[in-house]
């Protein structure tokens, strides 16, 4: 039996092809470059916004349950809570994040909100010591 | 046919082959167990790799944080510290082993750092009320009549009955500066007897590690810039290490705000017990890296009352501790055995020897 080079090398290219694709699904899900403010209630993400793609600042609400909610202004460069219905309203008096890795906390509503990718322009960390 | 039945067959068994190069890598890592809960007033966050006996002990080390906080919260109404602290002046109160535990070695801590640790603080918390919806600052008035309610030196523990009784009516304690520490410590204990070498835990800042990460190479901890929103950087520097505790304290973690805002004046929730305000030490953070969570923690409010030089005094006179100071000017300086674990981040702050 005569393989013709041209067929094996088809063969070989297909089989890359799909080593590849399953490596890059994998690598797909982990990185992005995208600055995104990340919400979420409960331990669960609520909200998912690019603040990449703002041009002017919007107010966002989010329901935290049982009557609760806090107000976000987001804009390209971050997020900051600028009303709430929380009986401490730590979360108001919080400063504006806009480093990923920053959040602002809502104990009594459960609620965390975060910005999270961007173009790596740090030290890659495990952990911050705060 | 032949020749396409071989090379289909040697397509997929190459396809087989990748397939289970990907798998067998997956299959000798470790699993990760990650949970994030709200409990002592802020965010922890664990992270813990083995097996199910792994995850079984992350659930439980959850379950005594819970009971922890339940127990030492001075602001929860039943715990052991509201009671104490409900019946100052009047009687003692018997308290779990384990608040008592936690007590006692605050009273240690007091006395060795004379007083500047002082768990006797509540009156002062509550006056300052940090937090508060309308901040305002009390006057020398106020704060001069609390005083005198605060001193460690007050606190009578009956070691064989594990009650507590506070002399004066009006005093009250508050275990925030070391609960976390104590919490950490706890956590540790379960996982470790669970039979996990590899666990990144964050109870609100304070950092305990449990061995190397399951690649085997060292933790990348980052150190909070206690200014980051004027630098725009999240940290001053990273410290490689393993199988550590590290906490940090500044004056960047709870303030008064609004009064920041309008006078540039900071007023933080770590009190001097001998001033009754914020400590004004020259500091604006600093961090402790030693093997015990409740050393760290009650050892990074010390040195951050005391300042750099009382600070490092402190520190060298105990055994096995590293300590960061960030001044106010700043200035960074460390204890020698950090210099090679320590990444400095940017340019805003400059080290010093």
């Amino acid at each position: 039996m005569k393989l013709k080079i041209g067929d094996m090398l088809v063969y070989i290219f297909i089989v890359i092809l799909i080593g590849f694709s399953v490596l890059g699904l994998k690598w797909l899900g982990e990185s992005t470059d995208s600055r995104q403010l990340v919400v979420e209630l409960n331990g669960e993400i609520v909200k998912s916004v690019n603040l990449d793609g703002i041009e002017h600042p919007r107010d966002i609400r989010i329901e935290t349950g049982d009557g609760g909610y806090n107000i976000l202004q987001i804009a390209q460069d971050g997020a900051k809570v600028i009303e709430a219905n929380c009986p401490d309203r730590v979360c108001v008096r919080s400063s504006r994040i806009t480093i990923p890795g920053q959040t602002i906390v809502c104990l009594p509503h459960r609620l965390i909100i975060r910005i999270e990718g961007g173009r790596e322009d740090g030290p890659n960390i495990d952990s911050t010591a705060s | 046919m032949n020749k396409i039945l071989k090379l289909v067959s040697i397509t997929i068994g190459l396809c087989l082959i990748l397939a289970s190069i990907f798998t067998a890598c997956s299959r000798n890592k470790p699993q990760k167990y990650s949970k994030s809960i709200f409990a002592m007033d802020t965010i922890l966050e664990f992270q813990v790799y083995g097996n199910s006996k792994a995850k079984e002990a992350l659930d439980k080390a959850i379950d005594r944080v819970r009971e922890i906080e339940g127990r030492m919260s001075a602001t929860k109404e039943d715990s052991d510290v509201a009671k104490i602290n409900k019946n100052a002046g009047k009687q003692p109160v018997k308290v779990h082993d384990d608040t008592f535990y936690v007590i006692k070695k605050a009273l240690e801590y007091a006395e060795l750092t004379e007083g500047d640790f002082d768990i006797t603080v509540r009156p002062l918390i509550e006056l300052w009320d940090i937090l508060s919806d309308n901040p305002k600052i009390p006057t020398e008035e106020e704060i001069e009549e609390k005083l005198p309610l605060v001193d460690y030196r007050k606190v009578k523990l009956d070691e064989e009955n594990k009650t507590v009784y506070l002399e004066e009516k009006g005093m009250g304690i508050d275990l925030g500066a070391i609960a976390k520490g104590y919490a950490g410590d706890e956590v540790a204990r379960i996982l470790k007897e669970a039979g996990v070498e590899s666990a990144l835990i964050n109870l609100g800042g304070n950092v305990i590690i449990i061995g190397r990460k399951p690649d085997g190479s060292l933790w990348r901890i980052g150190i909070q810039d206690p200014r980051s929103e004027e630098t725009g950087k999240t940290h001053i520097g990273v410290l490689e290490v393993e199988d550590v505790a590290i906490v940090s304290s500044g004056d960047y973690e709870r303030y008064m705000v609004d009064i920041y805002e309008k006078t540039g004046i900071r007023y933080h929730h770590i009190f001097d017990p001998k001033t009754g305000g914020p400590a004004r030490s020259g500091l604006m953070a600093c961090t402790i890296i030693t093997s015990s969570s409740i050393d760290a923690d009650a050892l990074s409010t010390s040195f951050f009352i005391k300042g750099k030089d009382d600070g490092f005094k402190l520190i060298e006179e105990l055994d096995q501790i590293e300590a960061i100071a960030i001044t106010e000017d700043k200035e960074i300086y460390m204890t020698n055995g950090l210099e090679d674990k320590f990444e400095q981040y940017g340019e805003s702050y400059k080290v010093r020897h």
